[in-house]
């Protein structure tokens, strides 16, 4: 216990740690902070800026309430293939396909051959029932303004004011109703599962995941719709009851924490072990009577409290408001959530992470640990949808929504069977290192010879050449 | 007390480090000679488990060098490149090292104390390593190996950088704390080890060449010291004819410290030889003697 404390202190009176500590503030400042008190406030009656399309979440929906809010789903097909054709058409004309590849998911355009884009040209026919003439000649409005979260300035109008006029969905509805004539209006001419299949050859076609044809993606842009009473009821029941109201916060809590603890605790760990190698230490510490486990387990766990402890107090920000509210207004809330979630949520991505440091710092006396924490760090960053899309590998659990509490349930097995894997995969490399150690202590492994001799080689050939 | 070596060997890929080495070490001081690469830091790593031999065996008052958590426990060490966390002070560091050492708190505390007045650094405890000295680190070092109380100090070329005030110094230390365990002095200078061991062994290129008294290893160049003078112009003649000791300039020319089986032609002086004398003849002797 007390050589625990020790490391705990070591950790903390060093350099490395005060940058970790103030790129996670900065992270949070940034991404978390403020959130519960905007909601709160938004309870209260107080309407501060910026609040988007959502719902006061802590506010109880009545029946009289004429706006509940927003959702993004399937269950408005006929919108999703409007706007999905819309930009199907445009990016056809300008044979220029958006598309955001891994790992970093930046913006990247795809053009097609002439074959493929004859292809497209069928696929436009077959969902439009338009011909190619037809396509190059729509008539203003065939496509509404709002389709899901995008707004078209080219299908808009302007009133006898000059005041932009935006045609709403709504309004399309309401024409498609009266006229039925797919040359004036858009009206879908196959099924929503026939429709899925063609984007999905689409994808196929332009050979890059997440373009706004993939199934995710055409449901975040365009499956926007309003939500009714019972949805919002069963919403603010789920946040009050449920969640206690603390539990929604705590996940989106955890969904921010969890990007900066998937990479920046590398860094604590990595320094640490360096630490004995660069102040010559190794020699010193070998020959004491600690054993190799004590030596490692009771470093690993000092890694983890001390990276643990600065997300605990930075959830208090957030903890102590709602407890407030929850006494202001009479409802029960959850005091434990963020520490139950922060234990089963993100403490498989410090162990993780921190294992992966012990491990590979050990067996190398270098810091490569770093930077393939970084490669997994930035490909799960990019390859992770922002909610409800966890794999058995990744690395981050995504929830960024204070809503959306089905996800976790419909995810909730292989969220898991991901965070049971990252703790196993964490202890196997724990015992591992201890293994690494014994054998270093030993001098059965000493890397200081292995890169000599990789030197050494190096050298050699490079001396060979030079005498040739 | 004795360190029990029997037929060792150490490899590091085709390179073989120490060379089918025997040896008993009694208590005491005792000083290990050899040039820089003869093998003394392969021993001292094995015998501090810190390395394991290829071949042979060593025990340690009887416990077998393969069992490292007792041999820990017996050894206290101070490595060649002897170096602490640099941010610590004196007090942390001695604190930290012993709890790596599983000493109680209590006795920790007292033993870091009587330590730290014996190696002259009490009242340096709060000071950060990175201010101290060359020679306040060493001792720092020597304070450090000692805090498990062990039965065996294993010293690594301690006195590489000292100042001669700080070698002397420290070598003193060094015999104070032989009183009750084996002290085992590795070194490349022979003064060091004449000055306070009794015994001492010499390795040359990972053979043992001698083993035996400091006194045995000094009668090894009785009568072959010689002190000669000579003009300027004879230094390159001198020089190549002789083993040259050592040399000052006095006013009737270049005078020599040499070794010779034989008197040498010019005239010269025998001189009682000292254990770097006996130690420079004995290796010249595996190199094909020094006889002029």
């Amino acid at each position: 216990m007390k050589l625990y404390l020790r490391e705990c202190r070591g950790i903390a009176s060093s350099l490395v740690y005060f940058l970790f500590i103030a790129v996670l503030v900065f992270s949070w400042w940034g991404e978390f902070r403020g959130v519960t008190k905007t909601e709160i406030d938004r309870a209260n009656g107080k309407t501060p800026a910026n609040v988007g399309f959502d719902r006061p979440l802590l506010t109880e929906p009545t029946k009289e309430d004429n706006y509940f809010g927003m959702k993004t789903s399937e269950d408005n097909p006929e919108d999703i293939m409007t706007g999905v054709t819309r930009a199907l058409l445009m990016e056809y004309k300008n044979n220029l396909y958006a598309t955001y590849p891994l790992p970093v998911r930046n913006y990247k355009a795809v053009s097609l051959s002439s074959k493929e884009q004859a292809r497209v040209l069928e696929i436009l026919c077959e969902v439009t029932g338009l011909t190619e003439e037809q396509l190059s000649n729509l008539p203003q409005g065939y496509f509404p303004a709002v389709t899901g979260t995008i707004i078209s300035t080219d299908a808009a109008d302007f009133d006898e004011d000059g005041n932009l006029y935006m045609q709403s969905r709504e309004d399309n509805k309401t024409n498609v109703i009266e006229e039925m004539d797919k040359t004036k209006k858009f009206i879908p001419q196959v099924t929503y599962e026939r429709f899925k299949e063609l984007m999905r050859e689409m994808e196929t076609m332009i050979g890059e995941e997440d373009s706004q044809y993939s199934t995710e993606m055409m449901i975040t842009y365009f499956g926007l719709s309003e939500m009714g009473y019972e949805e919002a009821r069963s919403e603010y029941d789920q946040t009050i009851k449920g969640d206690k109201v603390t539990g929604s916060f705590a996940r989106l809590f955890c969904d921010y924490m969890g990007l900066s603890l998937g990479l920046y605790p590398i860094f604590i760990i990595v320094f640490m072990w360096l630490k004995d190698h660069l102040e010559n230490m190794t020699e010193l510490l070998y020959t004491r009577k600690v054993s190799s486990l004590k030596l490692v387990l009771t470093r690993y766990l000092a890694g983890i409290t001390m990276v643990f402890v600065p997300v605990i107090l930075l959830s208090f920000e957030s903890l102590i408001p709602l407890i407030s509210f929850g006494s202001e207004h009479d409802i029960s809330i959850d005091y434990f959530s963020y520490i139950k979630y922060t234990l089963w949520w993100l403490l498989p991505t410090i162990m993780i992470v921190s294992a992966i440091g012990l491990f590979f710092t050990l067996l190398t006396d270098s810091p490569i640990a770093i930077l393939l924490q970084f490669l997994w760090w930035i490909i799960d960053k990019g390859a992770t949808g922002l909610s409800g899309d966890t794999k058995s590998t990744t690395l981050m659990i995504r929830h960024n929504t204070l809503r959306g509490y089905e996800l976790i349930e419909d995810n909730f097995h292989a969220i898991c069977v991901n965070r049971l894997l990252m703790a196993g995969i964490s202890i196997l490399l724990v015992i591992l290192s201890v293994w690494v150690l014994q054998q270093k202590r030993k001098g059965k492994i000493n890397v200081a010879n292995i890169y000599g001799k990789a030197l050494g080689n190096i050298k050699s050939k490079f001396s060979f050449i030079h005498t040739k | 007390m004795e360190i029990v070596i029997d037929n060792l060997s150490k490899r590091y890929g085709k390179k073989e480090a120490i060379k089918n080495l025997s040896l008993k070490i009694p208590s005491g001081m005792y000083g290990l000679l050899g040039r820089n690469g003869a093998g003394k830091t392969s021993l001292t790593q094995i015998l501090a488990a810190l390395s394991v031999p290829t071949n042979g065996d060593i025990w340690l008052n009887g416990v077998s060098i393969k069992e490292t958590a007792k041999i820990r426990e017996m050894v206290g060490y101070l490595p060649q490149d002897f170096s602490m966390y640099r941010s610590m002070t004196v007090l942390g560091a001695m604190d930290y090292l012993g709890l790596l050492s599983d000493i109680p708190k209590e006795i920790r505390k007292e033993r870091i104390d009587e330590l730290l007045e014996k190696v002259n650094l009490k009242d340096n405890a709060k000071t950060k390593i990175k201010a101290l000295s060359g020679g306040m680190k060493r001792r720092l070092g020597i304070a450090q190996a000692l805090l498990h109380n062990p039965q065996i100090l294993i010293v690594d070329e301690p006195t590489a950088g000292l100042d001669p005030e700080e070698r002397i110094r420290f070598r003193n230390l060094l015999s104070d704390f032989a009183d009750d365990r084996i002290v085992l002095l590795s070194t490349h200078i022979a003064s060091d080890i004449e000055s306070i061991c009794d015994g001492v062994a010499v390795l040359n290129d990972g053979k043992l060449i001698f083993h035996g008294s400091t006194e045995e290893l000094i009668r090894q160049a009785d009568g072959k010291v010689y002190l000669i003078t000579a003009s300027k112009e004879l230094d390159r003649h001198i020089k190549e004819k002789y083993v040259c000791l050592n040399m000052s300039n006095t006013r009737t020319g270049i005078q020599y410290r040499i070794l010779s089986d034989t008197p040498p032609k010019e005239k010269g002086k025998i001189q009682s030889p000292t254990l770097e004398d006996g130690y420079m003849y004995l290796l010249h002797q595996i190199e094909g003697g020094v006889r002029p």
